[in-house]
């Protein structure tokens, strides 16, 4: 069973981290180096073993596999990568003990950070559930409110102004 | 803030649009309290731009601005790929769209971060309109925020036709993406800075970033070419740029009539004010007044945001671009817009209570 990245997703890359847009879900993350490494190199046709060595070479780090275990398993919970059918149980030492070894490894462990619109970026007015048309009835809009049809004499308005979503 | 704030936010943006901007003399001390300003407006990215090359830059507590200048970086990335998207859909349906503002002036920035946009803003010519407006409400059309005109506010006086001769095609990743031509672009932008009182410094830099790259065949006998008012209010956000940014009209090739003409005694300190304005209704998150019917305190709050400053009530009334008081106009402004308010009430209203209804 082999971990693939999902499709349409976007990459940004900076020389620190690479931001990943899910142009799905309209949810932006934050990976480090590690990370992002595995989800461009997680095709499907690989299996741990071979992104471990994949990493490790690339980062000219030693790593071992619980290293890469552990970030799927992060982009996994992100939504990120995807296992046909189930993904793998864990296998040995618990998460947190796992971590406390991995500290000692040379590659750095897989970071993935859901970002959701930073404070300092909020002046985009990138509300992508705008209240524009009648398929936008019900939909979440801005202040957490949904879209609401609201008639005015014979027209018809649709309006951010219901209930919380 | 305010005034000050303003003041302060102004310095910061000079040259922010530049590929290497001019020296800055600001401190951290000084750039710290603006942060939550800046990201408000949208400006954070400009502010990166500008200290990023600047020994601020390491400075850990300004570090928000790095953020918000990748964050916006990859949200314009999206709308970059959702744009030729929605182009050729378009097309397919038999409407020819023309951009304005959003990536017909962000791509001129010298990166996707600078610049943040939340929609695409695409004009038809009026017998395009209903087949692009069907297009758009039909299910399967490209996930992205569109917002179709038929015209703009700030283009009343000019003709369609002529709008569309004048438009340029760019491209973007091999797709051909027609936009204004310069110069009308350059009446859209200014107009629709003023039209919103400048609540975002950064349209002001948009002002400042077409007149540096104007094409050499740009003809100001176009650009300044309708009504005297649209006209005469291009002129006032060029000396608004020039005031605020620093921008040099001479250089950008101005004519001297458009460039000399003096701005009204009261342009500039209600610009600087709107700069440092702690609050604003365009500011995301700032409730519809509808939503707040149901709740005065709330309804309070949001009513007096909903004072416009001189420059949008100005705009919005279309009263001369003089030095007369701008008092009465912003009264008539306030009155007019509430009466409109009081009258869509009743709907809001209804709406409200059923709305309520129906959840408990």
């Amino acid at each position: 069973m082999n971990p693939k990245a999902k499709t349409n997703l976007l990459f940004e890359d900076y020389p620190d981290e690479t931001l990943v847009y899910d142009l799905d879900r309209h949810r932006a993350h934050c990976l480090n180096p590690t990370a992002a490494f595995l989800l461009r190199e997680a095709d499907g046709t690989r299996d741990v073993a071979e992104l471990t060595r994949m990493a490790e070479a690339a980062f000219e780090e030693d790593g071992g596999e619980d290293v890469i275990r552990l970030g799927l398993e992060r982009l996994e919970r992100a939504r990120l990568v995807e296992w046909e059918g189930s993904s793998p149980a864990p296998s040995g030492p618990s998460r947190r003990e796992a971590i406390r070894r991995l500290a000692t490894v040379g590659l750095a462990i897989p970071a993935v950070m859901t970002v959701v619109s930073p404070l300092y970026a909020q002046g985009t007015g990138i509300t992508p559930q705008e209240c524009k048309t009648l398929e936008d009835i019900g939909n979440c809009c801005v202040n957490q409110k949904r879209c609401i049809r609201v008639q005015q004499g014979k027209s018809v308005r649709i309006r951010c102004l219901g209930a919380r979503c | 803030m305010s005034r000050h704030g303003g003041r302060l936010v102004a310095g910061l943006l000079r040259g922010s649009w530049r590929p290497s901007p001019p020296p800055l003399e600001l401190q951290a001390a000084d750039l710290l309290p603006l942060l939550p300003l800046l990201g408000r407006q949208g400006s954070s990215g400009l502010a990166w731009a500008r200290i990023r090359t600047t020994p601020l830059a390491a400075e850990p507590a300004l570090a928000p601005l790095r953020e918000a200048y990748r964050y916006y970086g990859l949200r314009v990335k999206v709308l970059e790929t959702r744009l030729p998207e929605v182009v050729a859909y378009l097309r397919e349906h038999g409407a020819e769209p023309v951009l304005g503002k959003g990536w017909a002036v962000g791509r001129l920035y010298p990166g996707r971060g600078h610049r943040p946009y939340g929609d695409l803003d695409l004009w038809v010519r009026p017998s395009d309109h209903h087949a692009a407006r069907e297009a758009l409400r039909t299910p399967g059309r490209p996930d992205a925020p569109v917002e179709l005109h038929r015209s703009f506010k700030q283009l009343a006086d000019q003709d369609p036709d002529a709008l569309w001769r004048h438009a340029r095609v760019e491209e973007l990743d091999g797709a051909e993406i027609r936009t204004f031509g310069p110069e009308h672009h350059l009446r859209l932008v200014a107009l629709h800075a003023l039209r919103h009182g400048l609540a975002r410094p950064l349209w002001l830099c948009d002002v400042a970033i077409l007149l540096e790259t104007l094409p050499p065949d740009f003809d100001w006998e176009v650009a300044m070419a309708g009504g005297a008012w649209y006209s005469d209010g291009v002129r006032c956000a060029l000396g608004l740029a020039r005031e605020l940014l620093g921008v040099d009209l001479e250089g950008a090739g101005v004519p001297r009539k458009w460039r000399e003409a003096p701005l009204p005694s009261w342009m500039v300190p209600a610009a600087l004010e709107a700069f440092g304005a702690r609050a604003h209704y365009m500011a995301p998150g700032t409730p519809d007044p509808g939503s707040t019917l149901l709740s005065p305190r709330a309804l309070l709050r949001v009513a007096r945001l909903r004072w416009a400053n001189a420059l949008e009530a100005t705009s919005r009334r279309m009263a001369p671009w003089n030095d007369r008081p701008r008092l009465p106009t912003q009264l008539a402004d306030y009155l007019l817009r509430g009466a409109g308010f009081l009258g869509r009430s009743p709907g809001y209203l209804f709406d409200l209570v059923t709305d309520r209804e129906s959840r408990a």
